[in-house]
């Protein structure tokens, strides 16, 4: 490695040292946090956190995806928005929460809603998916659209008092081997209707951020077919072994899924009617 | 004063570290044979510096330096002088000398072996 430079600065080296000391890690494990690009799908409640962390950690580009506005009832779970926030799209108030934490990554915003128009094209940048958003469709449009093109769906869902993780990484299992299709609307209650723990999805979307970092460091072992569980109540975790399914509609050995799906069009059902769990 | 005459000259001051340290100072020339002196290939002055950015500093240079190449590291804190060694050995990096070169600073001497999760 004759002439290999690191090039870090001093304060880059005094800001990332009690993550650069780890066993594994190093200034090459700092440079690829650097050079690492994620993308964040909902600035939510796991968002948040997740978005916070991977900052902190010298993730270099963090692109982030919610089309809402910042209401007085996101504030006990959203840690990325403030009261002074209030009305302001969400990507803005995160970008601006990101850069007083760390101001030398960049953030692309992206105020839209996924769909299959945009989807593939707007991942196409980025290394690693998280995926917080709030609803079923838009769950199974980001595991279809990462298995498609060859990305980690770092997965997560929240409601009341637990959460779930897991990482869907093509060819090792996905989404709909677990659940072939989203759930008919109504079925799963939103968390505007169920409510949930403010602190829980600070716990979830924190294990999604430490996933991501083990991926992009490639340390440990990933939650790669387990589900991980967490139970507030219980105060447990738990993990269940899920496998790759050969009959898998998207990802088996004859998919029958070859192109990205709107769930809430193909329902015929408003978005707002039709979402369901989670965050 | 020449790198290799520098080392030569430290040697002859070395000063053991106390409060029951166990660094190994030197893992040749036990028994006061001749030691072949050190070719020190890169110098930081860390004087002024406090853990753990003197390791931190210290490990990102021995990353840019090639395998068999030795460092050498300035410094004035005294629990550095102590951490910095033994982080360093754990990393897998041969230590070839601590010394005191003056009322205030300390040379730690090191030869790069691996890194741990180098590839």
């Amino acid at each position: 490695m004759k002439g290999m430079y690191l090039g870090f600065t001093d304060e880059q080296i005094r800001r990332y040292s009690r993550q650069i000391i780890l066993p594994g890690v190093g200034g090459k494990g700092q440079r690829k946090l650097l050079e690492a690009k994620v993308f964040l799908v909902g600035a939510g409640g796991l968002g948040s956190p997740a978005a916070v962390y991977l900052a902190a950690a010298g993730v270099g580009k963090l692109g982030i995806c919610d089309s809402d506005h910042v209401d007085l009832s996101n504030l006990h779970r959203q840690i990325l928005h403030h009261t002074h926030d209030l009305g302001r799209l969400k990507v803005v108030s995160s970008a601006e929460a990101i850069a007083d934490i760390n101001p030398h990554i960049e953030v692309v915003q992206y105020p839209v809603r996924l769909s299959s128009e945009n989807i593939t094209e707007i991942i196409t940048d980025y290394d690693i998916v998280v995926e917080g958003s709030d609803n079923f469709p838009t769950k199974y449009l980001v595991n279809d659209a990462c298995f498609l093109a060859g990305k980690p769906d770092v997965h997560a869902g929240i409601l009341r008092f637990e959460g779930q993780v897991t990482i869907f990484i093509p060819g090792k299992g996905c989404l709909r081997c677990i659940s072939p299709a989203p759930p008919p609307p109504g079925m799963v209650p939103s968390c505007q209707e169920a409510g949930i723990l403010g602190a829980l999805p600070g716990i979830i979307g924190a294990i999604q951020a430490s996933e991501v970092i083990k991926l992009i460091l490639g340390l440990g072992k990933p939650l790669v077919g387990k589900l991980l569980s967490f139970d507030a109540l219980r105060m447990e975790f738990y993990t269940a072994k899920y496998n790759h399914r050969h009959d898998c509609l998207l990802c088996g050995n004859n998919p029958t899924i070859k192109e990205l799906i709107d769930y809430e069009q193909f329902c015929g059902i408003p978005y707002e009617q039709s979402q369901t769990p989670a965050i | 004063m020449h790198a290799d005459e520098d080392i030569r000259f430290l040697r002859k001051i070395k000063t053991p570290i106390r409060d029951g340290d166990t660094i190994t100072i030197l893992p040749s020339g036990v028994g006061g044979e001749t030691i072949e002196a050190a070719k020190v290939d890169r110098e930081i002055n860390l004087k002024g510096e406090v853990c753990p950015y003197t390791f931190v500093k210290s490990l990102l240079t021995l990353e840019e330096m090639e395998v068999g190449q030795v460092l050498r590291v300035i410094l004035d804190y005294l629990p550095a002088v102590k951490n910095v060694p033994r982080s360093l050995k754990n990393e897998g990096h041969e230590i070839v000398e601590v010394a005191q070169i003056n009322d205030t600073d300390w040379v730690i001497t090191i030869r790069k072996l691996a890194l741990s999760g180098e590839e």
